[in-house]
């Protein structure tokens, strides 16, 4: 099993496949850089290799993750335990070569021959295993990959060797009968990818002479893999700025139909410009529609990759030939991202003058509170000078002024001189409640992102079956609904505050417990 | 130490309490609509366990995320099960 050198004449290789799917990887600068791919900025738990060859204008690649399931509510960590089947391990293993590359000048299209134009290769999938035997065999078959893809920093390691090595143990893990669904993979600098694969390449059964004709279960694997594929490569690829990583149903990979004809090769090359485009369009359109600061600031992220692939790739096409260079084309009709452009500045420019408003109006309260608290307490001091108390003749005090009690003001700074680390934690308190109340940002805190979300998928989840259980398709059920996520959400804020304010309790039982784990222990 | 735990739960409850009632204010500006979209686009507490929502058909979308579950027994593929639910944007 070798990487074969993406060929620069001759029909496209994916043209007659019967699975063949094309879709884009975002890049704002029309340009990807291989060299980052898998890199640990982009993609924190991966395993990379990704080196130049030792000779010629090569790279080479090969890229491990290990990909869980977002779907479901526990954490990626028990999902693996709990659900083998929600995990998978995926490796790109590729090599860059030479690639026709268009780019626009003086407002048209051109292409330019780059030696790096292309990074081709495989996307190989490895499920887990049920059957014990096989498990052993897929545990050492990814220990050994892992091994050679963590020879990146080994600077003796011949990159060609270390690829090499990797493909021999994928080839010796088929013939082992470990599961490794294989699909080609091409990635162009432009970001366009292209996957394809027939059944036994993809069930790694072409290694077999006996046929073994493809189950139901493997039918159906390889019409919904490709796009777990697209998600994986774009995940190493590049960085989810304007959208949240799961977001992965922001661009369609396109399945293509074999192309027989010029006919079907113009169908397929529009259809997945056409919905990539699309896809953006509407992207923006729902962002736009949610109406708030962080939104509009997605939108012109979006808009700006939008723009990207519609003033290049959108416009150019390959022909069936890869010896026949990159052709112009008018045939998609164009969406005015400008204009867009100029509308969300406008919203985002007045949703931030509100909150800016809002922000001032929160600044003028809390400096007139903390004023009024000032003043009161420099009131409570000066008062006995201003009003003293004189003694009468009879030696009894005689008031000045009406009688006053200031015991308020003593009991609140006697407290705070008791508990000077409980008023410091309330006064950051409502600073962070401030903070997060208005700015609506919890990602600095750690997992206070994957908590919110949770909170929110329950309460909304506990909301619309109880609309759905009041059989009424009516302003009532969604109301009803409405009012159930609401108290779901409240009671899990009153169990919090009961649980801070009762925090001597709470301190305690988790004082004794951590003193019996290291008794337990030492 | 007792005391300096109590301190610390509270800043922690505290924070958690915060986080809680920013959810609370999301959903209550979101309103009675975003319970009957969720209702009408299949979601509900079953979507907890077996995250299978309909898939709309509507192609490219910031609403949903997809995932895939399968399986290899002895090398060859078996219990595969497509997952779809709210994304991250949504919730």
């Amino acid at each position: 099993m070798r990487l074969a050198t993406f060929p620069v004449a001759g029909p496209l290789p994916w043209l007659n496949s019967p699975y063949s799917y094309a879709g884009w990887v975002p890049t704002i600068t029309g340009h990807l850089s291989f060299s980052l791919i898998g890199g640990p900025k982009i993609v924190p738990r991966c395993h990379t290799f990704n080196r130049p060859a030792a000779t010629g204008p090569v790279r080479l690649l090969a890229v491990h993750q290990k990909r869980t399931a977002q779907d479901y509510i526990a954490p990626p960590g028990a999902l693996r335990l709990a659900r083998p089947q929600a995990t998978q391990d995926y490796f790109l293993i590729a090599r860059t070569g030479p690639a026709d590359t268009p780019y626009v000048a003086n407002g048209s299209v051109k292409t330019a021959r780059d030696d790096q134009g292309v990074l081709s290769g495989i996307i190989l999938v490895v499920p887990r295993e049920r059957h014990p035997e096989m498990k052993v065999r897929r545990r050492k078959f990814l220990a050994d990959v892992r091994f050679q893809i963590e020879r990146q920093f080994d600077r003796g390691a011949d990159p060609q060797q270390v690829i090499d090595a990797i493909l021999h143990r994928i080839k010796h893990a088929r013939l082992a009968g470990v599961a490794c669904l294989t699909m080609e993979v091409a990635l162009f600098r432009t970001g366009e990818l292209r996957l394809w694969f027939d059944m036994k390449y993809f069930l790694g059964r072409e290694i077999h002479a006996q046929a073994i004709p493809p189950s139901l279960e493997e039918l159906e694997l390889a019409e919904a893999l490709p796009a777990q594929a697209y998600f994986f490569a774009k995940d190493v690829t590049h960085l989810h700025y304007h959208h949240e990583p799961d977001s992965d149903q922001l661009l369609p990979l396109t399945r293509l139909k074999p192309s027989a004809t010029s006919g079907d090769h113009e169908f397929n090359e529009l259809s997945w410009r056409r919905e990539t485009l699309w896809g953006l369009a509407r992207v923006v359109s729902q962002y736009r529609q949610r109406n708030t600061l962080y939104d509009f600031k997605k939108v012109l992220g979006v808009l700006a990759y939008a723009d990207a692939f519609q003033t290049t790739l959108a416009m150019v096409w390959r022909t069936r030939s890869l010896s026949d260079r990159i052709v112009a084309h008018d045939r998609l009709s164009r969406y005015d991202f400008a204009h867009t452009r100029i509308s969300t500045e406008a919203m985002e420019s007045l949703a931030s003058w509100k909150r800016s408003g809002g922000l001032q109006l929160f600044a003028i309260m809390a400096g007139v509170i903390l004023s009024s608290l000032a003043l009161w307490a420099g009131a409570v001091q000066i008062r006995p000078i201003v009003c003293p108390e004189a003694v009468g003749s009879n030696g009894k005090l005689l008031p000045s002024c009406p009688a006053f009690h200031y015991s308020g003001a003593v009991s609140a700074v006697v407290w705070v001189t008791d508990n000077p680390i409980l008023f410091a934690s309330i006064i950051f308190l409502m600073g962070f409640a401030t903070f997060v109340l208005v700015f609506r940002d919890v990602t600095f805190i750690p997992y206070g992102k994957r908590l919110q979300r949770v909170l929110s998928r329950v309460s909304k989840a506990v909301g619309t079956t109880t609309s759905r259980l009041a059989q009424a398709d009516s302003g009532f059920a969604d109301w009803l609904g409405y009012l159930s996520a609401l108290s779901v959400l409240s009671s899990a804020l009153a169990g919090a505050v009961v649980l801070a304010v009762q925090r001597n309790a709470v301190g305690e039982t988790i004082a004794s417990l951590v003193t019996r784990i290291l008794h337990s222990l030492f | 130490m007792s005391e300096l735990i109590s301190n610390l739960s509270f800043v922690m409850l505290g924070v958690v309490a915060v986080m809680i009632a920013a959810v609370l204010l999301k959903v209550l500006r979101e309103g009675p609509r975003e319970i009957r979209r969720l209702r009408r686009a299949g979601y509900g507490v079953s979507n907890l366990v077996r995250p299978e929502l309909p898939n709309d058909g509507s192609g490219s979308t910031n609403d949903a995320m997809e995932g895939l579950e399968f399986l290899a027994d002895n090398g060859r593929i078996v219990s595969v099960r497509q997952t779809r639910t709210i994304s991250a944007e949504v919730a």
